[in-house]
């Protein structure tokens, strides 16, 4: 029994130390294989195709669609980051914890964020339209949560009782 | 030869087999436990036999193979499963104008 319990026991650490070492070995040449920048988008676009298991037809579309959302994406990155800039300088100011200049900031900011989130939502939506049914279904359950900010678990069917 | 012959030649020539000392106790420990079987003692008594199994070398072989295998497998869909993640996160992020802007401004 005990050689057994002993042999059970050494392939049951085999095991993990298969899956640990299997893991470890595959992250670490990966990231050396695969670009890790967000300006390289070809890697995106590929797990877009895999995933959704898009047709040419599909990606070429879905292809041009990001490209040209990406100059779009780019200017409001761009005047996000100068409204950050200038809350951080009001903010920093001394004087009032929030000044009137401030106050108006933080408004002109949030308004900011939602253009963002309304313009990705619009993309999303266009992105969708290209894909069948069943497809789009899944990838605006993917992005939807993501561009709204909200949890992906939130159930929107609790709010229906 | 008939069963009275064999049986006559037999009583005429007992074997001398030297027991351990312990063979009584062992034997009635055993028609004890036998005659007090429990739920407990069937599952402790499957375990030890299955237990028991690996000990045999085909078993064990198969036993140690499979595990490593499995490990493996598990370690692949885990890694597999790793880079879907890190592509979609990309790809929520290269869209999303508000984690652009944040993440530049951390550079």
């Amino acid at each position: 029994m005990k050689k057994g319990a002993l042999i059970l026991l050494t392939a049951l650490a085999l095991g993990l130390c298969m899956l640990f070492c299997t893991r470890l070995m595959l992250r670490h040449l990966d990231t050396r294989a695969m670009p890790t920048e967000h300006g390289s988008r070809l890697p995106e676009l590929s797990w877009l195709r895999h995933s959704f298991k898009l047709t040419d037809a599909q990606f070429e579309k879905i292809t041009r669609l990001h490209a040209a959302y990406l100059p779009t994406c780019e200017k409001l990155c761009e005047r996000v980051r100068e409204s950050d800039a200038r809350v951080l300088h009001l903010g920093l100011t001394p004087g009032e914890p929030v000044s009137t200049e401030l106050s108006a900031a933080l408004r002109e900011r949030s308004q900011l964020a939602t253009e963002c989130q309304e313009a990705l939502l619009k993309h999303i939506h266009e992105i969708a339209a290209c894909m069948d049914a069943q497809q789009a279904a899944l990838y605006r359950a993917r992005m939807i949560p993501h561009a709204l900010g909200v949890s992906c678990c939130a159930n929107p069917k609790a709010h229906e009782h | 030869m008939n069963d009275d012959e064999l049986h006559r030649l037999l009583r005429q020539h007992p074997a001398q087999v030297p027991l351990a000392s312990s063979f009584d106790r062992e034997v009635w420990s055993r028609i004890e436990a036998e005659s007090t079987r429990t739920l407990g003692n069937l599952v402790a008594e499957l375990f030890e036999r299955t237990l028991g199994l690996f000990a045999r070398p085909l078993a064990a072989a198969m036993t140690l193979t499979l595990f490593a295998t499995g490990g493996l497998a598990l370690g692949w869909q885990w890694h597999r499963h790793d880079i879907e993640e890190h592509f979609a996160v990309a790809y929520q992020q290269a869209i999303n104008p508000l984690y652009r802007a944040g993440e530049e401004a951390g550079r």
